[in-house]
This record gives C-alpha cells, structure tokens and sequence, in this order.
C-alpha cells in the first residue's frame, strides 16, 4: 500500500440534499497519471474539491501522502492546483501569479524565484512578452498555461488538473499530454485530472469513470470493455471511435 | 549525501529538489568559493533533479566550464536541463514602475474631460431609455423595480429608523443645553424640527442609502460586468440600460422620498421622547410646539430634495458599476468612488437647494 500517493475509501459527498458519491473508493499510484471522466454534473469537480479539502464530506476517508486530508495542511508545497477557469489572481501579472507558490515558501532567492518562473513559462509553451501581462490582457487559453504554470511551479509530488486540454487547439492540447509524460519521466509526478479531452486519455496509465455516484477504475482498454451504457456510449460514440483508431 | 567531495572528485547523488534547495545552495557556494576544491564532476546513478536542481546544476556547469573543470553530463539529464533551458544571465525587471505625485496627479487630470464626457452619454442613454419606457416603446421592469425597492427601501427601514431616532435624540440633547442659558429650552422642538425637516433627515437619509444600496448596486452591476453578463444581454437584444439601470435609479428616485418620511417621523419621535424627560414638556405640549413650529413648507423643502438625491445615487453608482473593467481590484475601486462621489454630490446638491431657497426667501 504504500505506492498509494491518494487512497479515498467509501466516500459520501452531500451538497444541499443532494448526493454526490455514495461510497466512492479509488486509490492513486504513485507515479501514475490518472485521468477522471464523468457525465457532466456527475461530480468530477466536487471530488477534485474535496480530495482537496475545500469541500466537506459525510463519512469515508481520504488519504493524501497515507495522511489523513485534515492534516494535508503541511503538504501544501507538495501539491499543485490548476482550477477550470484558471483562478489566477487578478491584481498580479503573469510572472506574479506562477511566482506566488514558489516565494511564498521562502526557499529561493527573488531573482531564482522569477528565472523558475520563466522557465515555467517557457514549459507551457507561452512567450516571454506574456510575462508582464495581466489576467485580464489574455486570452482563454492562455489563462489555462499560466494556470497549469503556476500549478507546476513548485515541482509538487502531486498535480490536480481541472480540465487542462479544454480551450487548447489540438496542436497544444497534444504538446501539453507530451510535456506531462516527460514531467512524469523526468521528476516522477503524480498527476490526477479530470478530463473530457478522448485524446489525453492516452497519456493517462489509469482512468477512473464516475458512474452512479461511484468510481470505476482502471486502464483505458479495462474500462473500454465495460458493459456500461454510459461507457459504451462514450467510448463508442463517433468522436470517440474517430480519435481512439488514430491511436491504435 | 547530495554532494561528496572525495579526492577532488565531487559526486553528486540523490534527490536534487526543491527541499533540499538551501542545503545545496550554500555547499555548492561554499566549493565554489575555494578555488580548485574540485577538477571533476561525477553524476551518481541516484541522482534525481526537479527544475530547482536543475537551476543549481546549471550554474555549478557554468561554473565548471569557466574554471576548467571536468563534467561530464549524462545524456539523460542533459536533455532535461536543455528542455529547462535556464536563462541565468537576464535580470527581470519585475518591479512596477511607480508614478510619482505630479504624474498622477497630471494623470487623474487628464481624465476629467473624459470623465465627464463619459458621464454626460451614460446620463443621455439614461434619459433615452426613460422617455421610451415612458413612451411605452420599451418594456418597463416593474418586476425588478419591486425588488429594488424591496432591498434598498424596505429592507433599509430598520437601519434608518436607528440612525434617525438617535439623531432626534442628539439633537434636543445639545440644542436643549445650549438654549437653556437663553430659558428658551421649549425652542430646543423647534431647533428639532427645522433642523431634521428641512435637512439632516434626507440628508441622512441619503447618505445611508448612499452607502448601503449605491455600493451593492457597483458591486453587483461591476461583476456582471467583469463576467460579460452586460455583453450577453446586449448580444440577446436586451438593452441593459432598460434591464438594469432604469430600475435601480427610478426605484431610488420612489424609495428615498419614502424613507425620508420615516425618518423624519422617526426624528421627530425620538427628539420628543427625549424632550418629554429633559424638558418638562408632555407629549400634548409637544405636539402644540411642533405645530407652531412647522408648516407644510417645512416638510416639503426636505421632501423635494429626496427625488434628486435618489437619481445622484442611483445613476452614480450604476455608472461606476458600468465602468468596471480590468480585474477584482478595479470593483473595490469603482464601488469606493462609487460611494464616495454620490455622498459628495448629495451635499452639493443639498447646498444648491438651500442657497435657492434662500434667495427665494423660502
């Protein structure tokens, strides 16, 4: 048990009356890039919430680093959050925001602070020029780089994506599945991300399908072959056949 | 051990990361600083980098490079440092270049006629839409004109009978004071009802609603703005003047007139209570002095005012809401000007009435 970097056992999630997760139960490897996907509406953020510790949840048990979630507090620095609308705050620039993690830890210098900042630029893939802007001055898709830069920023151990690919053109939403797989290689990151992306599903070594309030996992070709209504509508729709055959 | 200096030969090992950063960096600066500590570098198959590592180990290379010292860097993390690719030579200028006082104030000057021009349109895409509403050729929003009046008329009653009971209640405290060296203390219900008629109760007035209902309205208008709900409205046909601003300013324009006479009854109350204990005088007295002391004009010079002040607010604090752009930063600062400009104007235009009524010998 001890690869497990995320272990949620039997986890009930209510909002306002409403049930969320009746009992969901997955467990995250270390190492491993682990994609969620889900209807809409059927709780893939909410999870991402709570596996945070934003929302509160009825019963279960979550494990984070094999600690219990209400003392991830220490972890801070070992975890990186990309939000679906990027989140980035609004009075600071570009630079500002993916430097807000990193000098907030009071380890490296100013000016080794801003160069990592750079390069964190650099790796999602934007111009040096987009350093001095505002949020505001950029586009849709360039709120999700610098989201995704400032959820990089500090190496964290574990990686939550929101919906990283959506609002990308293909050409960048594939550089950005690239660059995951050599972030894994390279410093062995453990990323978990909700996506509604068919393409990035071939970056991810497990997916876990959020159906009747609970979670089925496992690697693509496993869950594939479910007889599920939903999976066999998802995985067999047109888009999906027309993406998944270039892969194969 | 993440460095190990063993016959010249430095090995390094182990997990080169953010959390180790301090460690590193001050071993590595102290082997730097001796000269020829080291003439080889060696990388040990453990060694694992993040972009932190990756930062030191490329200004331990450069160092090497420049001193002549033997590295060899394995392929594996030499592909990762080249996809880093470290600009170590450029300062960032990150700094925000600060303004000095004359420039701002050069700047905020500037922008006056702008300003005003940017007043005088919204003030005629108001009156534009008001006469069509009124011409019937644009629906009238009676629905949102009930909910405004609901949150800023009915839901501020209490706020403002406070504030105006305890304004009575100072005002025939130090009038009664002051008016007893003359043994005119039944004049202090006079002092009372002048003073809260014809002034401090819609004065009052207004400046509360100034600060509770013309901030909510920026705030709110200032969001929508931000999150393109004005622009969705305007792309479905809705003219967002009609939807949005007609409703607020009119319902203010109803609901302070409204208010001010529950304040002035309210004033007039809590003066009497209290004139009623410090002054001798029964409510039946109180009541005659209050009759001498008042005319219809009294009330009306007040009750006029409030219409006027009821537009000022509304129509400031919608401006400013539409005003909004930039980021969250920019609804603090519209909604504190919002705020801060309708009181200003309230009291201008408080100033204006009362040299009219003066020269009207009113």
């Amino acid at each position: 048990m001890s690869d497990a970097i995320l272990e949620v056992h039997d986890l009930v999630t209510q909002i306002k009356g409403d049930i969320i997760h009746n009992k969901l139960s997955v467990s995250v490897k270390q190492g491993e890039i682990f994609g969620i996907v889900g209807a809409s509406g059927s709780g893939k953020t909410v999870l991402l919430r709570t596996l945070l510790g934003l929302n509160n949840f009825k019963s279960g048990n979550i494990k984070v680093f094999g600690q219990n979630l209400n003392q991830l507090s220490q972890h801070k620095n070992r975890i990186g959050v990309m939000f679906q609308s990027g989140a980035l705050f609004s009075s600071l620039t570009v630079l500002h925001n993916i430097c807000v993690p990193i000098l907030e830890q009071n380890i490296v210098p100013k000016n080794i602070a801003y160069a990592i900042g750079m390069q964190k630029l650099q790796q999602v893939g934007l111009p040096d020029s987009a350093a001095h802007k505002m949020p505001q001055e950029l586009s849709g898709g360039m709120i999700k780089r610098v989201a995704l830069a400032r959820a990089l920023a500090l190496d964290a151990d574990l990686i939550f994506l929101d919906e990283p690919t959506s609002g990308l053109d293909p050409i960048s939403a594939e550089k950005f599945d690239d660059m995951l797989i050599e972030l894994q290689k390279t410093l062995g990151l453990t990323v978990i991300m909700i996506t509604h992306d068919l393409g990035s599903l071939s970056v991810c070594n497990r997916i876990g399908v959020i159906i009747d309030q609970q979670m089925t996992s496992g690697t693509v070709a496993e869950i594939q072959s479910l007889q599920h209504p939903w999976i066999m509508d998802y995985f067999n729709g047109k888009r999906a056949q027309s993406i998944l055959r270039k892969d194969n | 051990m993440h460095l190990t200096l063993k016959n010249s030969t430095l090995v390094l090992a182990d997990a080169w990361a953010l959390s180790q950063y301090t460690v590193l960096s001050t071993q590595l600066s102290k082997l730097t600083a001796q000269r020829l500590a080291f003439d080889n570098v060696k990388f040990d198959a453990t060694i694992y980098l993040d972009s932190y590592g990756c930062y030191l180990l490329q200004s331990l290379i450069n160092y090497c490079h420049d001193h002549n010292v033997n590295i060899t860097v394995p392929s594996k993390i030499d592909q990762q440092l080249k996809n880093y690719n470290f600009d170590q030579s450029s300062n960032f200028n990150v700094q925000k270049t600060q303004d000095n006082i004359v420039a701002n104030l050069g700047r905020s000057v500037s922008h006056i006629p702008q300003s005003f021009k940017n007043g005088l349109t919204f003030l005629g895409q108001f009156i534009d839409q008001l006469s069509q509403c009124l011409k019937r050729q644009e629906k009238f929003r009676s629905k949102t004109l009930g909910n405004i009046l609901e949150q800023a008329g009915i839901n501020a009653l209490g706020i403002i009978g406070l504030v105006a009971f305890l304004l009575g209640i100072v005002l025939v405290y130090q009038g009664a004071n002051q008016l007893l060296r003359f043994g005119a203390q039944i004049f202090t219900i006079n002092l009372l009802a002048i003073s809260v008629l014809r002034e401090l109760g819609i004065l009052m007035t207004a400046i509360i609603i100034a600060g509770r209902s013309g901030s909510a309205f920026t705030a709110e208008l200032g969001f929508m703005k931000l999150n393109n709900e004005i622009d969705a409205l305007n792309v479905m046909g809705i003219n967002p003047f009609n939807l949005l601003v007609i409703p607020r300013v009119v319902g203010l324009m109803i609901a302070l007139p409204l208010l001010a006479v529950f304040a002035d009854l309210i004033a007039l109350l809590g003066g009497g209570l209290l004139s009623t204990i410090i002054i001798d005088v029964s409510w039946g007295q109180y009541w005659q002095q209050l009759k001498l002391a008042v005319t219809p004009w009294t009330v009306w010079s007040g009750l006029i005012k409030a219409p006027f002040f009821g537009f000022v607010i509304g129509a400031i604090s919608c401006y400013e809401g539409f005003s909004v752009s930039g980021g969250s930063e920019d609804v603090g600062r519209r909604t504190t000007a919002s705020v801060v400009r309708s009181i200003f104007i309230v009291i201008v235009i408080d100033a204006l009435f009362s040299v009219i009524y003066a020269k009207l010998g009113l």
